[in-house]
């Protein structure tokens, strides 16, 4: 759900401001567990991202779209977070693929391979990979999140795939 | 490979975790509370500076992967003396037997840090300390040979000065199926500067998450 803002929308207590992010809310710890493989620190990005938000929600434009100005916001908190873990105290989260007794097959092998290689993206690059696969965006709301045009949004997915070798085929475009 | 390969090959990879119920009620809550506290750049870049400095030890492992062969009966009996409820905490009890004993150990402040055991295959690694004496948990840094595995986590206390480190993904294995892990150790609650370093073989660490599966290659 695109959550959209008119001059009336805007919030002016907590409970207000949380009742208006609140569907942008999954998508936003989505993106968030995507770029720091931590459930606990994606719920510590999401609640400090929605903070800085409502604080600087004044510079939000009336009539434009909630969900990328707030994606943008959690994203660059996930920058943040992911820079100042070589001093800051976070506890190590638990498995994020709620799997079953299985055998380790080839496939899970390959999986904990491109997992690695994911992390080891560059922040932008793993930005557009995280909102174009795992959050199912278009290239329109990915570069809208990014602030850069859809065909720099595609050029930047196209070149992640190919550092994890997944080897794109012409990338769609809605 | 179309998009949709890629889309599902990338979601197997990353994983699901389910949308936490209580995150608006914590999104209300964050916005009652007063912002968080600057933190200038330079104390970040002299904290990171001591954070890699401090205490290095190199480990060894052994890891699984599907090119091993099958170990013909991985023994649930730990090979190292570590409190049932701790090797139960790591759910690792089926493969108690592959958890390596290491012996490395430094002193940090007035605290004995010692790593006592290791265990690692494709989707876990675990590393087992012991504390002395045992009072809050030491923070911990690793790296395997691509980069930071955890750049900085806090350890959870176990009983009688366990602390124990559970990461769920296995660390980068080169040739031989052998990661190289280094880790820094530090006492968050001690502002002092430590040095020391030590080094460590393993003997073998093995991978099996359960007690069906289990492949390893002993050396």
């Amino acid at each position: 759900m695109a959550a959209s803002v008119d001059e009336e929308a805007t919030p002016r207590d907590a409970a207000a401001f949380v009742a208006l992010v609140e569907p942008v809310l999954p998508a936003a710890y989505r993106l968030a567990v995507g770029m720091l493989r931590s459930r606990e620190a994606a719920e510590d990005a999401v609640q400090e991202a929605m903070f800085k938000a409502w604080r600087s929600f004044g510079r939000f434009r009336a009539g434009s779209e909630m969900k990328p100005w707030l994606l943008a916001i959690v994203a660059n908190e996930c920058r943040r977070q992911l820079r100042n873990r070589w001093w800051s105290v976070i506890r190590s989260g638990g498995p994020l693929l709620d799997s079953g007794p299985t055998s380790p097959s080839e496939m899970d092998v390959q999986g904990a391979d491109l997992r690695r290689a994911l992390y080891q993206l560059p922040h932008d690059q793993r930005l557009v990979v995280v909102l174009r696969y795992y959050l199912d965006l278009s290239f329109d709301e990915v570069a809208a999140v990014l602030k850069i045009s859809a065909k720099a949004a595609k050029s930047r997915t196209y070149r992640a795939l190919e550092r994890l070798r997944l080897s794109p085929e012409v990338l769609a475009d809605e | 490979m179309n998009e949709n390969e890629i889309r599902s090959r990338l979601r197997d990879a990353m994983g699901e975790s389910e949308y936490p119920p209580a995150l608006s009620a914590n999104v209300a809550a964050r916005l009652n509370q007063p912002p968080s506290p600057g933190r200038p750049r330079l104390l970040a870049v002299v904290a990171g500076v001591l954070a890699a400095i401090i205490v290095l030890s190199l480990v060894y492992v052994r890891v699984n992967s599907t090119t091993l062969r099958p170990a013909a009966h991985p023994s649930p009996t730990p090979s190292v003396p570590l409190p049932a409820a701790l090797i139960e905490q790591t759910h690792l009890q089926a493969a108690a037997g592959l958890i390596t004993p290491e012996h490395l150990s430094t002193t940090i402040g007035t605290r004995q840090v010692g790593l006592i055991a290791a265990y690692a295959d494709y989707r876990h690694t675990v590393l087992f300390f012991e504390v002395l004496p045992a009072t809050a948990g030491i923070e911990l840094g690793l790296w395997d040979e691509t980069g930071f595995v955890v750049p900085a986590t806090q350890l959870g206390t176990g009983p009688d000065g366990y602390q124990v480190f559970d990461h769920y993904s296995g660390p980068y294995a080169g040739p031989g199926s052998i990661a190289h892990l280094t880790a820094s150790v530090t006492d968050p609650f001690d502002p002092s500067i430590y040095r020391a370093r030590a080094t460590g073989t393993s003997r073998s660490i093995c991978g099996c998450s359960q007690a069906s599966t289990c492949r390893c290659d002993l050396l």
